[in-house]
């Protein structure tokens, strides 16, 4: 009566090591590039990758970090993502609880014009929107680099699935007791959907931080450039300094791999149920 | 079809025709205002400029001047254009040659996962680490990894120009992307499995089925729609992959890794052929829309 039960125990032992043996593997990259990172740049080929360096510097990020303009790439990263995922928030919030819970004419039409916005992949229709802010004006300005991309098409989609989901008894009941359309959205919609504000806000971050394909073509210069715009062309110019290029590369990730540990479980879950990353 | 909410059920309480059409009136005015401004950005940012690549498919246009109207022109151009037909190639090459590998691990990483109790989320935090770090830091990392002199070769005591031959370059690009994606398609997996009836695969093994016919009869067919699913991602991927070929490849050697995204790029940003480059990008909104709604299908049916 015991055998199938050791069974099962050992083979849970197994399904862990086998686990274990594949999470290695995933982050081995990672790993080789942060100790590459803290290797004198020019030993980086010479170890292998499991060998330790001579010794270790932080050297790399001093340097690295010193040798293009940075901190002016992190400030603007920053600038455009915080603002990006303000103005996602706040438009797939309203445009989602309209969509989800009231009644209007070309309802159908708008929201279907909505998904159908989702499915169009950026590569398709930047060549437009590169002419469109060049007759705007702004080419090589913060307002190119943030407004074309201030609201989610699934954004607007996820907050209205999850309204949807909310009983309408929650804020109808608000509404006879004469609440204003305005307060119900401040006072009801907006505590009930910090959860899924979370997820996407931590989303809209993550993606905007890593764009890269936008700010190459609107950006024209070095003060407007953003973080992965800056690693490629540091990358280009110091081409065998592979010490400073991985240093740099890894503080470039930094801010949205701790935002990611952070927040993993409600990204992990939204990206499950959504099945759009 | 949709189901909408249902506010007529409460419109019942209220006494006159007049106060109902009111109500539905302001109701309407409130729905706008809170849709209107979100959708309006949408209308100008996305849907304008695909309405937009569709007319500048149909003009030569190098930037400069005014578009002039040709027509189908740019469409035959590109359709005897061989580097068109390569970047095709190489899109699919890049779909198939990722959907199968990713697919396939996903699913041996997602059965293993579903076997985990306590842990799982540690597991699915390293999973997902390399698609969240930004994708020209991981071309950067695999870059240095793959140099002649780097640690790849030297590990496996090879000579490999991983970059720099035409074969090799395709299947560099291929393990970064399966590297990157695959911690998604074994978490969309782990969560189809999640929901397979527990009852059923318990009572089949109480009935003396083993762990391969369990699979090969119960949960092979009841997660088939995700690895679908997982295979149409993998397609939609390979269309707009870009970071990865220009930083590593430039799609080079001779065009082996030029996706069809990096080819409308150059087309339109080095070469400035608007209009050859917009007729390229309409294939690619055909494309990658017949793909998004098949993978509303598929998701929608494993709903069911």
């Amino acid at each position: 009566m015991t055998s199938p039960r050791v069974n099962v125990r050992i083979s849970r032992y197994g399904v862990h090591l086998l686990l274990i043996s594949i999470s290695f593997l995933i982050l081995l990259p990672l790993a080789w590039a942060i100790k590459s990172s803290f290797t004198p740049t020019g030993e980086v080929m010479s170890s292998g990758m499991f060998h330790l360096p001579s010794r270790l510097t932080g050297k790399n990020y001093s340097e690295g970090f010193a040798s293009a303009p940075f901190l002016t790439y992190f400030i603007n990263s920053l600038i455009v993502a915080v603002t990006v995922t303000i103005t996602t928030l706040a438009a797939s919030l309203t445009a989602g609880y309209g969509f989800a819970h009231f009644k209007f004419r070309g309802k159908g039409v708008l929201f279907a014009l909505v998904l159908a916005a989702m499915m169009m992949p950026f590569q398709a229709i930047m060549i437009p929107l590169f002419v469109e802010v060049r007759k705007l004006g702004w080419l090589n300005n913060f307002a190119g680099l943030i407004i074309p991309g201030a609201v989610s098409a699934f954004g607007i989609f996820m907050m209205r699935q999850y309204l949807r989901s909310i009983p309408v008894a929650l804020f109808e009941a608000a509404k006879l007791d004469g609440a204003s359309e305005f307060g119900i959205f401040w006072r009801i919609i907006v505590p009930l959907s910090a959860g899924p504000l979370a997820a996407l806000g931590s989303l809209t971050f993550l993606a905007s931080w890593n764009n890269f394909l936008w700010p190459l073509i609107v950006v024209q210069s070095q003060s407007l450039t953003t973080v992965p715009l800056g690693l490629a062309q540091f990358r280009g110019a110091n081409s065998t300094n592979y010490g400073q290029m991985l240093a740099v590369s890894i503080l470039g990730a930094l801010p949205v791999v701790m935002l990611f540990i952070v927040m993993r479980r409600r990204i992990v879950a939204s990206f499950a149920t959504s099945g759009i990353k | 079809m949709r189901t909408q909410v249902n506010v007529t059920d409460l419109r019942g309480t209220f006494p006159s025709r007049r106060r109902q059409s009111k109500q539905n009136k302001r109701e309407a005015r409130a729905g706008l205002a809170f849709v209107l401004p979100a959708f309006t950005m949408i209308a100008l940012f996305v849907l304008l400029p695909s309405v937009g690549a569709i007319l500048l498919s149909a003009t030569k246009w190098y930037l400069v001047g005014k578009p002039s109207f040709v027509g189908m022109q740019n469409y035959n151009s590109i359709l005897i254009d061989p580097a068109f037909r390569q970047a095709l190639l190489v899109t699919f090459q890049v779909a198939i040659g990722v959907a199968i590998p990713g697919s396939l691990l996903a699913l041996i990483f997602g059965l293993l996962l579903i076997r985990v109790g306590r842990g799982v989320s540690i597991y699915q935090t390293i999973f997902y680490l390399p698609l969240v770090i930004p994708s020209i830091v991981s071309s950067i990392i695999w870059g240095a990894m793959y140099v002649g002199n780097g640690v790849i070769n030297s590990f496996f005591g090879d000579n490999i120009r991983w970059l720099a031959n035409p074969t090799w370059a395709l299947f560099a690009i291929l393990i970064l992307m399966v590297w990157t994606n695959v911690g998604y398609y074994t978490i969309l997996v782990y969560a189809g499995l999640q929901d397979l009836p527990q009852e059923v695969l318990e009572a089949s093994s109480v009935d003396g089925a083993n762990y391969w016919q369990r699979f090969r009869y119960i949960t092979f067919p009841l997660i088939r729609p995700i690895l679908l699913f997982v295979i149409v991602i993998a397609t939609t991927d390979a269309l707009t992959l870009f970071v990865q070929p220009y930083l590593l490849t430039q799609g080079g050697p001779s065009g082996a890794t030029q996706t069809l995204s990096l080819y409308i790029y150059k087309t339109a940003f080095a070469f400035t052929d608007i209009g050859k480059a917009s007729a390229m990008a309409v294939v690619l909104l055909i494309v990658a829309i017949s793909f998004a709604i098949i993978q509303f299908r598929v998701l929608r049916s494993s709903d069911d």
